[in-house]
């Protein structure tokens, strides 16, 4: 690559460098701020679609965390599928970072069942979120690179 | 230069070596979900159908018997358990499978007799759903 003598390295070489690490380093801070609510949207996104297929087959498997509170979903209602789906989510990343999941279910709930669903629905994205680093901080008190999270999920009859 | 492994080298393997472990990771985990779907969805279309086996047998009437295969196949291992539970008028699944346990359970159309129980393992894939008259009414059985 390089031609130096003696195992030195030349000014030229230490120049280039550092304008080319300059420059990455310049292009992939913006990039990372621009893109950090869209990369959030998707990765929220996801987890919802993954609690949707769990509770939605109604069987229990018996493992650890975050699952557990999708268990404690399906067996709150029965076993029943609540035919759950993603009908949108809102990722507001400012000072403080607020993200709005809407589920829409296909079987009548009272709002008293709704509500109850969607806090297990809730601590499960939580739980996964952390697992996942995509979040930080403790499930009551989430944090997204040092901002506070706002986190609510609404489930609405369809 | 002779042996000796360049620093450029090193580097290239360092940053190939974390991008397969990262690809391996996620598909593992990947994975692990689907396979979990999997089993979960084949136990739903068990209790499903034999909810709906239940209800045809008990329409039939006395001396009927219809027969079900196990809808996927069991590892060695594996166990599923099929109940018919006359308490919570519902048939209980639960399962021994891939070392996790599976449960899950649906309401039936038609009342039941007395509770049965059917235990399902690689040796044996298949059970009978009869209905026997006891009593004056008609029973429906697991078997």
């Amino acid at each position: 690559m390089r031609s130096a003598k003696r195992g030195q390295t030349s000014l030229e070489y230490l120049l280039l460098m550092t304008v080319i690490l300059l420059s990455v380093s310049a292009i992939a801070a913006s990039y990372a701020k621009t893109s950090s609510s869209m990369s959030l949207t998707a990765v929220v996104r996801e987890t919802g679609s993954i609690a949707c297929s769990y509770v939605n087959t109604g069987v229990v498997k018996n493992s650890s965390q975050p699952y557990s509170y999708l268990n404690d979903a399906i067996t709150y209602l029965g076993y029943r599928s609540p035919l759950l789906k993603v009908e949108s989510i809102n990722v507001t990343v400012g000072s403080s970072v607020d993200i709005n999941m809407t589920f829409l279910t296909g079987i009548t709930l009272n709002s008293t069942a709704r509500e109850k669903l969607g806090s297990y629905v809730r601590s499960f994205v939580a739980e996964y979120l952390l697992d996942s680093k995509a979040l930080s901080g403790s499930i009551s008190n989430l944090t997204y690179r040092g901002k506070p999270v706002k986190l609510e999920v609404r489930i609405v009859e369809g | 230069m002779r042996g000796q492994v360049t620093v450029d080298f090193m580097f290239a393997i360092t940053i190939i070596a974390l991008t397969v472990a990262g690809l391996v990771s996620f598909g593992h985990n990947m994975a692990i979900q689907t396979n979990t779907l999997r089993s979960q969805t084949d136990l739903r279309i068990l209790t499903i159908s034999v909810r709906d086996d239940v209800a045809k047998v008990y329409a039939a009437g006395p001396g009927f018997t219809m027969k079900v295969q196990l809808p996927f196949r069991l590892q060695s291992g594996d166990q599923v358990n099929v109940t018919l539970n006359k308490t919570t008028d519902s048939v209980a699944v639960s399962a021994l499978l891939g070392g996790s346990l599976y449960r899950t359970s649906l309401r039936l159309q038609v009342p039941l007799a007395k509770t049965t129980k059917v235990t399902l393992t690689p040796a044996r894939t298949s059970f009978n759903v009869t209905a026997r008259m006891e009593g004056g009414v008609t029973s429906v059985e697991v078997r």
